[in-house]
């Protein structure tokens, strides 16, 4: 699967006309000549095609185009941990603040708490997280003056930004978790606890969530890849150097490598993820048997 | 806790049965806000004057932008391209959608299974990134395309028709889940049966038979795609990988907007209005969609 991706990406941004050098002016086919050696583009397509998947299998991204003398993996190597620890924050944030509401809200199901967390939460679905951000640095940064409004490297650096893009997830979270846990609360066992005399919060929180963590496991995958697009606007307000920022120029400047290492890289993250994401839902739900 | 023989509670927001009058007739007022609007506005409050950064008054409703434009009407501009971008790329994820969904479940066996799991595949990967580089990749030669069949005058738009294609064709995949299913049970009823007994050809079964009865479940799923496509088309309308100037869209005024924040200046309008716009359309739009799977989508009854 990895490979198809890999190879999707590298025929689709080649096949595009026009080269990366083609955008500067005037070049002398000799220099044009010694810039495709360099950056490995001369030959034909199959060749460069062949030439790259070798690279690649050494763990070499090639040369990014845009940023001169700056390989792909270097640009890679310095903003993967930045996005790394925003979309993490970020998706943290998402699942505790989405469970613990869908909890309380399945909880008091159809009181006053129950239908204030689903305006709320319907609000914030609606509204994006590029929407969202911009208020937020408004209000906080600047005329509250409590946070900085960008930047990045301490911890105050990433509150706005990783609430801004978590919140809208953690949104859809809490609808999800409320729903499966309303799922869960009307069964029979539920039932049995409470004659049992257990607490209500341990019914809510030891029986009822374990039985309702298969869905939100299962859009935990989906959920990685929307932060994972989403983090490009967000780093764009806040003017962090992640990964997702450098994707975006790099499209904008037809930069073959970067783009396929950048896109080689998302798919990586994801598919390991998913990979985990199946695991926990092994693990949490022994109904189901791998075949 | 929920009292615990409540029976009629599954879940998803309980419907009380009433239709959302309020909620649909903001976004009708919406919709039509851009649609008619611009003509009641007077013409001359598009051009640039050198009124600029002037806050909401009430010659300006909205207030005016960096280059001395009304607000309002560039809101009601950029909604309508938004508004078209949805319905458009909607109902292109539409096609796809019931297409790929009732071929799978007609199917059914091993090309219904390998047809699933491009499915699920697709699901978990970052799908905009990948509309993004098909932007980049397309956008000269569709302008090449446009230029040599004598379609000049869609060339501003190329980036538009490319941003509504591209959308659709990775919207489609809730659509294409639900239709399968209800594709898989339709595939067994008795008037099926029936006709493919009767020697009725497996296309013309699929179009006369099964489609009518996906229609309704169709139209609450394309509801739903809507507002999720303006979403993405405003996204990556703010990266300025879609919409380009002049002509603008929700997300491109709000870029215009987020960038407007500064400590210098706060021109609070440029942000605040283009995003209420967006979040009403959005959050209509939703509210709407929801009542009509509550209403008519058995399964989650």
């Amino acid at each position: 699967m990895l490979f198809g991706i890999i190879s999707l990406t590298f025929f689709l941004v080649r096949l595009a006309p026009g080269n990366p050098f083609s955008a500067e002016r005037n070049i002398s086919p000799a220099i044009l000549r010694n810039l495709e050696a360099r950056y490995k583009l001369s030959g034909s397509l199959l060749e460069q095609y062949k030439n790259y998947l070798l690279n690649l299998c050494h763990g070499d991204l090639m040369l990014s185009t845009r940023y001169r003398n700056r390989s792909v993996n270097e640009i890679i190597g310095q903003t993967l941990p930045v996005s790394i620890t925003l979309g993490g924050c970020s998706f943290v944030l998402a699942l505790a603040f989405g469970i613990s509401s869908g909890c309380l809200s399945a909880f008091f199901w159809n009181k006053p708490f129950d239908k204030i967390t689903q305006g709320i939460t319907l609000m914030g679905i609606s509204i994006p997280s590029f929407v969202l951000a911009p208020i937020c640095v408004l209000i906080f940064a600047i005329l509250l003056r409590l946070l900085p409004p960008a930047g990045w490297g301490s911890i105050e650096k990433l509150i706005l930004p990783s609430f801004c893009l978590g919140i809208p997830y953690g949104c859809v979270v809490c609808r999800l978790t409320r729903s499966a846990m309303l799922e869960v609360l009307h069964s029979d066992y539920i039932r049995t606890a409470k004659a049992k005399g257990l607490t209500e919060s341990s019914i809510l929180f030891v029986h009822g969530l374990k039985a309702a963590a298969s869905p939100i496991i299962a859009y935990s995958g989906p959920l990685a890849a929307n932060l994972l697009t989403g983090s490009m606007v967000i780093e764009q307000i806040f003017g962090i150097s992640g990964m997702g920022s450098f994707f975006v120029d790099g499209v904008l400047n037809r930069d073959v490598f970067l783009v396929s290492g950048v896109t080689l890289v998302y798919s990586l993250l994801l598919i390991l993820f998913n990979l985990l994401a199946d695991m926990l839902c092994l693990l949490f739900d022994k109904r189901i048997v791998l075949e | 806790m929920p009292p615990v023989r409540q029976k009629n509670c599954f879940g998803i927001k309980k419907s009380k049965g009433g239709f959302p009058f309020r909620t649909f007739s903001l976004f009708f007022l919406l919709v039509l806000l851009s649609l008619i609007g611009p003509w009641f506005y007077p013409q001359s409050l598009y051009k640039t004057t050198n009124e600029i950064l002037l806050p909401p008054s009430l010659s300006h409703i909205f207030g005016t932008d960096i280059h001395g434009r009304d607000l309002f009407i560039r809101i009601l501009f950029g909604a309508r391209i938004s508004f078209g971008v949805g319905f458009s790329g909607s109902l292109i994820s539409l096609l796809i959608g019931v297409t790929y969904g009732s071929i799978a479940a007609y199917a059914g066996g091993k090309i219904d299974r390998m047809m699933m799991q491009l499915v699920d595949l697709l699901y978990s990967l970052p799908v905009l990134v990948f509309v993004i580089v098909l932007i980049a990749i397309f956008e000269n030669p569709l302008r090449a395309f446009l230029f040599h069949s004598h379609l000049e005058s869609l060339l501003p738009y190329s980036r538009i028709i490319l941003l509504l294609v591209g959308l659709g064709f990775v919207e489609w995949l809730t659509m294409a889940r639900v239709v399968r299913s209800r594709v898989l049970i339709l595939k067994e009823s008795l008037f099926v049966q029936a006709a493919k007994v009767l020697g009725q050809n497996s296309f013309k079964i699929l179009l006369k038979h099964i489609f009518p009865n996906i229609a309704g479940l169709v139209i609450v799923y394309l509801t739903l795609t809507i507002p999720t496509v303006i979403l993405e088309e405003s996204f990556l309308s703010f990266l300025g990988l879609g919409v380009e100037p002049p002509s603008s869209s929700l997300g491109s005024l709000l870029s215009d907007g987020a960038n407007a924040i500064n400590p210098v200046k706060i021109s609070w309008w440029l942000l605040f209005f283009p995003g209420l716009y967006l979040s009403l359309t959005l959050w209509s739009l939703n509210v709407f969609g929801e009542w009509l799977r509550d209403k008519l989508d058995p399964k989650t009854r």
